[in-house]
């Protein structure tokens, strides 16, 4: 017998009614991780002997159960409707060093933080303050500069936000006069302090981040797709007011108009190699490339594919707009790579007329 | 914190939770405290008393809602996170990647990896950490 399709609607309040179970086991874990918590905290205060609370003492014993539970529903929940499945980490991966971390951190959200001032290198610091006190005449120019002799250069130049600073950071090494046979001395934190004063100097053209570059990929390979499945969730203003919000953030000059700002917290960025297993890519530094970030609705979606396990996002949707396939959207890795080389342009990707 | 204010207004954009009264405060610090993880230091207290939580393009300070202690509540979200040492860490906001975070034991705030909980950064006071999270150059 062959199966009626459903309705828009159907479509629609089913997708509703599993958002709201999803929600619903959201809250149940929250509430047996609290119960854990004072259990927990009760049975520690114990053996400290400190006097026994009479609220503690009315929880049950059975959260730990009830967590194994939830835990086990969710995961099935979302291997049935193909979302993904729960993460199994390979045995013996080395971890991530800090300056690794902070480097996919960077080029993921963008550099908004002032490094502290004690970790710069001696070198660069004399050379910093210098250009502050006195008028240096340059004596060596930007393109003399050879990043290459930076030990930490090795590691940023994976990243595409590293690699788009390459020049500025020479322009500016050259501008305060840094001494290049000191160049093998400049550390991680001299390269981050130099994007942060060009980002303070010039906010108009700051070091671009994944985050925004991403969203402008998916505006201009996908917007139309997204349109249509926005719709189809009854949510066809909130597509059109991200499109003009990924225009927006990618254009740093023009001022985004507050009533668009409110769309950003309705979707999330999601990684699909979670970064804490970076490390099990063949390149680590490959966690913010295209293939690996899908867009998500932030709640309860995204949510529940980082609680209470880390979930393995099916690596064909790039966007996970549903729980259902029809809220899906499928990778095109082929537009994604014509994309990629500037072969791809989308004239619909503008400021929505505003 | 009247400078930070004034410039967070000058945004125009986020958005808040319910204004904050006193019994919401007592409520969630109980909780808190019965749960073991450390109490809300008073200089964040004063920034909630201000914003109770504020959401910007995915990243969030988190509030005291006591409603829906699950969504951006500053217990829900710690009682949710797989944090390994909760007696010590109570985090207060989020990034896509990162966590700022209180520490009780050296009363100072933190840039903590989401994923692996590694420190990444020391904050010089709550000022800056609300600055990062609100992309406000410092």
């Amino acid at each position: 017998m062959r199966k009626r399709k459903k309705s828009n609607n159907q479509l629609r309040r089913e997708e509703e009614a599993i958002s709201a179970a999803f929600t619903y086991k959201l809250h149940a874990l929250f509430q047996t991780r609290y119960r854990e918590y004072k259990r927990n905290n009760y049975k520690s205060k114990d053996k400290g002997g400190d006097k026994k609370d009479n609220h503690a003492c009315k929880i049950k014993k059975t959260s730990a159960q009830s967590l194994k539970n939830i835990k086990s529903e969710l995961e099935i929940l979302l291997a049935f409707y193909g979302v993904g499945t729960p993460h199994i980490a390979p045995p013996n991966q080395t971890p991530l060093s800090r300056e690794q971390i902070c480097m996919m951190d960077i080029d993921f959200e963008g550099l908004y933080i002032t490094p502290n001032q004690e970790s710069l290198s001696g070198p660069y610091r004399k050379a910093k303050e210098n250009s502050l006190k006195y008028d240096i005449p340059h004596t060596a120019s930007s393109s003399e500069y050879d990043l290459n002799q930076v030990p930490a250069w090795e590691e940023m130049k994976k990243f595409n936000s590293f690699r788009l600073m390459h020049h500025t950071i020479c322009h500016r090494l050259s501008k305060m006069n840094y001494p290049i046979e000191k160049l093998n001395q400049l550390n991680f934190i001299d390269l981050i302090d130099i994007i942060n004063d060009h980002n303070r100097e010039h906010p108009e053209h700051r070091m671009p981040c994944q985050r925004s570059r991403f969203l402008k990929m998916f505006s201009v390979c996908y917007g139309a797709e997204f349109t249509e499945k926005m719709t189809l969730l009854g949510k066809e203003q909130e597509a059109k007011d991200f499109l003009s919000y990924a225009y927006y953030i990618n254009h740093p000059a023009k001022r985004c108009p507050p009533e668009l700002k409110y769309i950003s917290n309705l979707f999330s960025i999601h990684h699909i190699k979670n970064r804490k297993f970076a490390n099990e890519l063949d390149d680590y530094a490959k966690v913010n490339d295209f293939s690996n970030l899908s867009l998500c609705m932030s709640f309860p979606h995204h949510k529940i594919l980082h609680s209470p396990t880390e979930i393995d996002l099916n690596h064909n949707i790039v966007f996970f707009g549903g729980f259902l396939r029809e809220f899906q959207i499928i990778r095109n890795p082929e537009k994604e790579r014509l994309y990629l080389q500037g072969k791809l342009r989308n004239p619909s990707l503008s400021n929505g007329g505003r | 914190m009247k400078e930070l204010i004034d410039k967070i207004k000058l945004l125009d954009f986020g958005i808040t939770g319910d204004e904050l009264s006193s019994s919401a405060i007592i409520h969630e610090q109980t909780a808190l405290k019965s749960c073991g993880f450390p109490q809300i230091p008073d200089e964040v207290l004063e920034f909630l008393k201000y914003y109770n939580g504020f959401l910007a393009e995915g990243r969030c300070i988190f509030g005291i809602d006591i409603k829906k202690h699950f969504l951006y509540d500053i217990l829900g979200e710690n009682v949710t996170a797989e944090n390994p040492n909760p007696n010590d860490i109570l985090l207060l906001g989020t990034t896509a990647t990162t966590c700022i975070a209180w520490r009780a034991s050296k009363q100072d705030y933190l840039l903590i990896d989401k994923s692996t909980f590694m420190v990444l950064h020391k904050f010089k006071d709550f000022k800056q950490a609300v600055k990062y999270i609100l992309k406000i150059d410092d």
